[in-house]
């Protein structure tokens, strides 16, 4: 089954990084880009799981995940961040998503996909 | 380079601008919290984008930053004008690292000693209760590596001399690789590390390796230059556009067409055609050839470009500093920094830019009190500017102070010399003001520490004519002075070796020497009118360079002569020379006026110390 990921991140480096790490371990799946949360909405409508950084210009990745959280109360996200603080950790969690460190490992991405995958499934897609 | 860093230099480089540029809004207005989020972004981004390219030492340096503008975002700490240098010091120290990377294509190894150093500065910061700007003015960070860098240093001998038998070999392994970096960056590469490392490890003793570290250099390295030498960009790798790629490969294809249609030419001849027709043939593929070589000349002088950026981006910072040296607030601000120009001007840019921009803070641009009576805003503005006009590229640097005053510089010029009064009297007001470039002029200008420390405007006139271009220098009382820099778009290099011949020094391009020797004279044989020696069973004609520049005499007769071997066309020419000087790389300018019809010469180029270096063409000398 092939997902379409929407990678959401203003330093397009980062963006590179997160579709290396993505390309290993699933290559099949399509991934989207966006530079900001503005930039993602447009996007969102064909998107299964969406991998959000949390620093951004504009709308802060906390802040859109719990959008989302409202729009998409099924879609899988995942707040990527090289803040490793716990209120970080815990207001992602509040928001209804995954935390992964930044730089992201294929190890800490794939563990993710996995769950989004299972969580996915069950809800039929 | 792989794509993660050609993007993260790309990144790096616009984070570090971003990050510039909201530290100095925010030491103008510290309470602007959407620069203060904006500044710790590009921190975090940067933090990151070094932790994808694996760059350890620039992520460990940039999270102490982070983590202070952290405290400050959080209200638990003040923007202070140290903080402000601090942050901007490992924006600094970013750059260099950026050079670096782009020099090597991968994140340099050796980096912990300088993420120390940036570190350091923090803790130190952060050790006390918010510093009072007079003393982060007088902070030099010059000194501070190298202090950090001996205490590394020390740190290694303390560790080798308590260290107990078990895991010695590994200790002292480790101990000398970090020595050795810091050793390194202390210019004392002299140091024999290694082999002392090899001694310690076959003897199971860690003396012979705390001796090595121990020693002290016999001689002080000379410091480096305060803010010169410390910047120069050492960029090997460019990055060119693919487009002037194709045009390259483009202009290949058609240079072959022609080496193919000579070269039929050639048989045509040889079987015997008809020599007329032959002629006019070859004369048209003999302007096409002339054409392509134009194009190819100019293709290849346009990949070697830069943008101005690449030096412009230095300065923010240290005008920031000269302003807080000088107790004038002044800020920087730079346009068209994406003109690009040919990269060796671009990388000799920053010591004659440094000059001008001294001398506009320190002369230019008012104290506070100067400002308020002229009704100026307080803080000074000098705009860095750059563009391209035809085959010149063209730098202002332009400050609202008070212009330059001419009485002043009539009265200085007498004073010290430069002009006499009758000729100073004569001059025009242009004139006048054209002496702020004259040498001896800036040397003993005021006795502040930014300027006049014998390198001044007349330094920067200097380094621009080498480069081929001119400096000139525009006033208007009251309301501003502006310098302009005009520099050749492209520039040829050539690499030459300077020789002495008849008691002048020439240049001799480097790429026809073959070699150098030193003969006793009774070596050299007359054959009729010349003379020869073999070299290698070879007999190699030798012509005395004095005689054939026609500057014969003025050395004495020596038991041994030297002589440089050249390559021309293919024949081995030996040239007699009163002495060898040094190899240096020059940019070679076309010579006009009195000189241009002498044969023998291809160009000049000044010296640094203001000499003028002419450069033979060999071909046409001794033909």
């Amino acid at each position: 089954m092939s997902y379409r990921v929407l990678i959401v991140d203003d330093s397009k480096l980062a963006r590179m990084s997160v579709g290396k790490a993505l390309d290993a371990l699933h290559p099949d799946w399509v991934r989207v880009e966006a530079a900001n949360a503005d930039d993602a909405v447009a996007l969102l409508k064909d998107v299964d799981l969406v991998l959000l950084d949390f620093n951004m210009p504009g709308k802060d990745g906390l802040e859109f995940a719990g959008e989302l959280r409202g729009q998409y109360p099924d879609m899988p996200v995942a707040i990527i961040s090289a803040n490793h603080q716990v209120e970080i950790i815990n207001r992602a969690g509040a928001a209804g998503a995954a935390f992964l460190p930044k730089p992201l490992t294929a190890q800490a991405l794939g563990a993710f996909l996995d769950d989004a995958v299972g969580a996915l499934k069950s809800a039929g897609r | 380079m792989n794509e993660f860093i050609e993007q993260f230099l790309i990144e790096a480089h616009e984070l570090v601008e971003q990050g510039t540029g909201d530290l100095l809004a925010l030491e103008a207005h510290p309470d602007d919290r959407e620069r203060l989020d904006s500044a710790f972004r590009a921190f975090h981004t940067l933090k990151g984008a070094a932790g994808i390219i694996d760059f350890a030492a620039m992520a460990r340096a940039l999270h102490v930053a982070e983590d202070t503008l952290e405290t400050v975002r959080a209200g638990a700490r003040a923007l202070t004008p140290q903080l402000v240098g601090d942050c901007l010091n490992a924006l600094d120290q970013v750059l260099q690292w950026l050079d670096r990377i782009e020099a090597v294509g991968e994140a340099p190894i050796d980096a912990e000693p300088e993420a120390d150093a940036v570190i350091a500065r923090f803790g130190a910061a952060g050790a006390e209760t918010p510093v009072a700007p007079a003393a982060a003015a007088s902070a030099d960070p010059g000194t501070e590596p190298a202090s950090i860098e001996q205490q590394i240093l020390d740190a290694q001998i303390r560790m080798l001399e308590a260290a107990g038998p078990e895991g010695l070999a590994g200790r002292m392994a480790s101990a000398a690789l970090v020595a050795e970096r810091a050793l390194l960056r202390l210019g004392r590469s002299g140091v024999a590390v290694g082999p002392a490392l090899d001694q310690a490890l076959k003897a199971g003793d860690p003396a012979p390796l705390i001796n090595a570290l121990r020693q002290r250099p016999a001689e002080t390295p000379a410091p480096l230059p305060a803010a010169g030498g410390a910047h120069e960009p050492a960029v090997r790798a460019l990055r060119v556009d693919v487009e002037r790629v194709d045009a390259l490969v483009r202009l290949t294809g058609e240079i072959t067409v022609v080496k193919t249609a000579i070269g039929h030419l050639a048989d045509t001849a040889e079987a015997g055609g008809d020599p007329k027709l032959l002629a006019a043939r070859l004369k048209d593929q003999h302007t096409l050839f002339d054409r392509l070589v134009g194009d190819l000349q100019h293709a290849v002088l346009g990949i070697r470009v830069l943008p101005l950026r690449q030096v412009f981006q230095r300065f923010p910072r240290q005008v920031r500093e000269l302003g807080m040296q000088l107790g004038k607030p002044v800020r920087l601000v730079t346009e068209g920094d994406d003109t690009e120009a040919d990269k060796a001007i671009v990388e000799a840019l920053f010591e004659p830019l440094l000059h001008v921009l001294r001398n506009a803070v320190d002369h230019g641009i008012e104290d506070e009190a100067g400002r308020r009576a002229a009704g100026k805003p307080a803080i000074g503005t000098i705009t860095l500017r750059g563009a391209r006009q035809g085959e010149h590229v063209v730098i202002e640097i332009e400050d609202d102070g008070r212009g330059v005053d001419t009485g002043r510089v009539r009265a200085a010029a007498a004073e010290r010399g430069v002009a006499s009064p009758a000729i100073l009297a004569e001059m025009t007001e242009a004139e006048v003001i054209d002496l702020v470039f004259a040498p001896g002029f800036s040397t003993a200008a005021t006795l502040s520490d930014v300027s006049g420390r014998g390198v001044g405007m007349d330094a920067a006139r200097a380094a621009i004519e080498r480069m081929g271009g001119r400096a000139t220098l525009d006033s208007r009382p009251g309301r501003g002075t502006t310098a302009r820099l005009t520099l050749p778009f492209t520039v040829m290099m050539t690499r030459v070796m300077t020789v002495k011949a008849g008691g002048q020094l020439f240049g001799v391009p480097f790429d026809a020497i073959t070699e150098t020797v030193r003969v006793a004279r009774g070596q050299i044989a007359a054959i009729g009118a010349a003379r020869a020696l073999v070299v290698r069973d070879r007999a190699v004609p030798i012509v005395d360079l004095g005689e054939a520049l026609g500057t014969p005499g003025g050395k004495a007769p020596t038991m041994d002569t030297t002589i440089v071997i050249a390559a021309i066309s293919g024949q081995l020419v030996g040239l007699e020379v009163d002495g060898l000087g040094e190899r240096m790389e020059v940019m070679l300018k076309p010579i006009g006026g009195l000189l241009s019809g002498v044969p023998g010469i291809s160009g000049a180029t000044l010296l640094g110390d203001g000499q003028v270096l002419l450069v033979l063409d060999l071909q046409e000398l001794i033909s």
